[in-house]
């Protein structure tokens, strides 16, 4: 609102003829409510996807979260590289939140590869980590529930290289979209962000401007 | 004369070369990331080559999981990242290659138990030249104290 006042200030010094003013008051109106630099990337709000956390527990996706803004990341646990650099950040961003006493964020890791990351897997994920689930949770869901989410929100997970084990198991790795996300309370997507590579500090700053 | 120079050089190829190779060769800064049993870590360290001529690194060996394999992680547009099995790791003249998250790492696939902070992994190191090095891998969620 303050750009919308600063040019109006500008237009009474100029003493403009105020239909034009009157003009100009929605527009600027418009301009800064849609955020120039926060655009709704995708709303999600009408979207109920239902995934399962880290403790078997049902959840509807992003409905159950409703009036919390969501930090959001993206893996699969095959992936020991990239991957936990995404995780590490996400525990950095809640170490950060707690730090600045802002309550109202829920972090969710989203496995894209749901046929091996059951429940059980996330737990374990989570536990050799000593990760803090108190408003972080890990969801897995059937493949197509995922693999719909994943399309919705703009991850792209391609199948490449697998290892086979020597009693035949196989397991495969991807080619994925190295992402964190930043929902508001209602539910759309606000901003993009590198996972493995996200500024701590921005994202902050971001989830205060959303609050 | 000749010939015989040859054959000495040779000999001493086979019983002083490699000696001095392998002392050429270290590694620094090792560490592997905690994961649960079946899972997969990734080790890291630094190979440094105070040699003068170029070396691979070509095999890692551990019994801590049921496959151990190179692998580089690459980016390709659009923010993407994934990652490939590679045959060997170059390790050029007088210097130092650095595997590191995002970047070069050793798979240890399907892990035979889990391993956590308190625990150590060993891992057996082939190289093209040098002799094999043996290390012991402390386990670090080292991320945790360097946020970047
Ligand atoms: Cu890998």
């Amino acid at each position: 609102m303050d750009f919308a006042r600063k040019i109006l200030k500008i237009m009474f010094n100029l003493k403009l003829n105020k239909y034009f003013i009157l003009l100009t008051i929605p527009t600027t109106i418009i301009i800064n409510s849609c955020g120039k630099n926060f655009p709704v990337i995708e709303d999600l709000s009408k979207d109920k996807f239902l995934l399962v956390n880290q403790d078997s527990n049902a959840v509807i996706f992003p409905e159950n979260f409703k009036n919390k803004i969501i930090v959001i990341g993206y893996i699969f646990t095959n992936c020991p590289d990239i991957c936990p650099l995404t995780t590490n950040n996400m525990r950095l961003i809640q170490e950060k939140l707690s730090k600045e006493m802002i309550s109202d964020v829920q972090l969710i890791s989203i496995s894209f590869d749901p046929l091996q990351d059951s429940p059980a897997v996330l737990k374990d994920y989570a536990t050799i980590r000593n990760l803090n689930l108190k408003n972080w949770d890990f969801l897995t869901g059937e493949k197509s529930t995922i693999d719909s989410l994943t399309k919705k929100v703009g991850v792209v997970v391609i199948k490449s290289d697998s290892t086979m084990f020597d009693d035949g198991r196989k397991i495969y790795y991807y080619v994925h979209t190295d992402r964190i996300q930043l929902i508001d309370k209602e539910g759309r997507i606000r901003k993009n962000y590198i996972g493995s590579k996200i500024n701590i500090d921005e994202i902050i700053n971001d989830i205060k401007k959303l609050e | 004369m000749f010939k015989k120079i040859l054959i000495v050089a040779f000999i001493l190829e086979l019983t002083f070369v490699n000696k001095i190779f392998s002392q050429s060769i270290t590694i620094k800064d090792s560490w592997a990331r905690p994961a649960s049993k079946g899972r997969n870590s990734a080790a890291y360290f630094t190979i440094i080559n105070k040699n003068s001529f170029g070396d691979s690194l070509v095999q890692a060996i551990s019994n801590i999981a049921e496959k151990v394999e190179i692998h580089e992680t690459f980016k390709t547009e659009n923010d993407m990242m994934g990652m490939r099995a590679i045959k060997f790791i170059s390790i050029p003249a007088n210097s130092e290659v650095k595997l590191k998250p995002g970047g070069l790492h050793i798979m240890l696939i399907g892990l035979k138990k889990n391993i956590t902070e308190k625990d150590s992994v060993n891992l057996k190191l082939k190289f093209k030249r040098a002799k094999e090095i043996d290390i012991k891998i402390p386990v670090k969620d080292i991320m945790k104290k360097m946020p970047h």
